[in-house]
């Protein structure tokens, strides 16, 4: 009988038994509660599978190989992106000492604060498909950028939905390109839901994106270009929560999310929480493409 | 092209750095098969399969289960990749097979009352399975976290017959019950 139900239990987890043994197979967990129990530590083993290998010292070691190999495959864009902006610092640093040794006599004359020449490539690559025109970091009608340090006069508090007009950028869709790349064919749904994303009607466009989280959990991909579309479309508060989790771990998205997040914030009337997350982003190595963008609101904010 | 790995004799002589010399060297191909068969595994989870993947490989020499190679090495990592990333997908892509059981079982049908253990408790028990010996560690996570059949861990661990793979997970399940008994009761 013991092995009978031994014997059950083994091909049960080969998922290799018929109906018919299934039943006999709980009919014995009915009547043995030792060999029920041993099943159900099995089952909760699979259940909680998510756990496995935190503690394998194997696994140790190649999480720290990974941990010191440089950033590969989808983190390519963006090394590539670091190294032009990091070339354009140095040419512009060079031009800039050149010109600085020619005007030494008259050096002290003018001071030109400048937004960090560094971001300006990667953000060119970000927001490729933004009209030129379109220049965020510029002061919202009505405010004017003081040239000396603030007098002591309270200014007014720049309100939100001007802010998240000004500093609002549409997220270039690259998720149906990278689905071409890999020679697949891309999902229906997909391929509407970034219809009118791309059309920047983000009112429709998010609940095809929700849906989209739906049939793709472990794509968060469509869960950035969720918050994004909501953030897009005003729903401020419903974009916090997808917003946040990508922060939360790393990803191709954590960045941007950050960014969007803190426009989120604004949108709730949360300004320090915003603060704090512009913070976060500027502190992010990969935080490149809004970088002037965030400064300039950061800025804002503080005023 | 071939590689200083595809040679079994040199990779045991120099096993020890052979661990991490091979995840870094095989990385970029074994990501683009996976990404190319599955397209939408994310990067975090195609990184944990390729783990995975090198570790069985690595143990699979290392325990002698590995004489010889049919293929390169690569080739052979991936199709170990292939049936783990297999696996999972139907893991994740359906009700789990064993729900339906685990329904049953707490539904109280059976005679006793059964302890359900808390997550902090199922992670101590698969910290006990992360310091298994071998193959009890590699039949428990090929059993539990890809959901494979012995047929399958049989072929993945070059182990004479599913039968093997069968009695190894037996016994491995009783030595983790006689570990939850010293500690966790």
């Amino acid at each position: 009988m013991k092995d009978r139900a031994e014997q059950l239990i083994e091909s049960y987890f080969d998922k290799d038994l018929t109906p018919k043994e299934v039943a006999e197979l709980k009919d014995i967990l009915r009547a043995d509660s030792t060999l029920a129990q041993d099943v159900v530590l099995r089952l909760q083993l699979s259940r909680h599978a998510a756990l496995a290998g935190k503690h394998h010292p194997l696994k140790e070691r190649l999480r720290k190989a990974q941990h010191d190999m440089p950033a590969k495959g989808g983190f390519r864009f963006k090394q590539i992106l670091l190294a032009a902006s990091l070339l354009l610092l140095f040419t512009v640093t060079a031009v800039l000492l050149l010109k600085h040794g020619k005007n030494k006599e008259t050096e002290a004359i003018v001071e030109n604060p400048a937004a960090p020449a560094v971001n300006v490539p990667a953000d060119k690559q970000e927001t490729a498909d933004m009209p030129a025109t379109q220049a965020p970091v510029v002061p919202p009608a009505g405010h004017s950028k003081p040239a000396a340090p603030a007098p002591a006069i309270e200014k007014p508090v720049i309100p939100a939905d001007t802010l998240i007009k000004n500093y609002f950028i549409h997220y270039p869709n690259k998720v149906t390109l990278v689905v071409a790349g890999a020679e697949d064919t891309v999902p229906s749904a997909v391929n509407e839901a970034f219809k009118d994303y791309d059309r920047r009607d983000y009112h429709v466009a998010a609940p095809k994106l929700k849906s989209l989280i739906t049939l793709y959990p472990d794509k968060y991909v469509y869960k950035f270009y969720y918050g994004v579309a909501l953030v897009g479309d005003k729903q401020f508060k419903p974009a916090i929560e997808p917003l946040t989790h990508l922060t939360r771990f790393e990803n191709d998205y954590r960045a941007s999310a950050l960014y969007y997040l803190s426009l989120a914030y604004i949108g709730t009337g949360q300004r320090s929480k915003a603060k704090q997350t512009l913070d976060a982003y500027l502190a992010d190595p990969y935080g490149i493409p809004y970088r002037r963008y965030a400064e300039q609101l950061l800025r804002e904010l503080k005023q | 092209m071939k590689s200083k790995w595809d040679d079994l004799d040199y990779l045991r002589q120099h096993l020890e750095r052979a661990l991490e010399d091979i995840y870094r060297s095989y990385q970029p191909e074994f990501m683009r098969v996976l990404k190319r068969e599955w397209p939408s595994l994310d990067q975090n989870t195609c990184l944990d399969i390729f783990q995975d993947a090198v570790i069985l490989v690595w143990t699979n020499v290392k325990n002698g289960n590995l004489t010889h190679l049919s293929s390169t090495l690569s080739t052979y990592l991936c199709g170990i990749g292939k049936n783990l990333a297999s696996g999972y997908m139907r893991k994740q892509g359906r009700v789990s097979y064993f729900d339906e059981m685990l329904d049953f079982l707490r539904s109280g049908e059976s005679s006793a009352e059964l302890d359900f253990l808390q997550r902090e408790e199922m992670e101590l028990i698969w910290k006990f399975i992360d310091q298994m010996d071998e193959p009890y560690h590699s039949v428990l996570t090929l059993t539990f976290k890809y959901e494979l059949s012995s047929a399958e861990i049989a072929e993945i661990m070059n182990a004479a017959s599913d039968v093997v793979v069968r009695v190894q997970r037996n016994r491995g399940v009783k030595q983790l019950k006689a570990l939850l008994k010293t500690h966790l009761i």
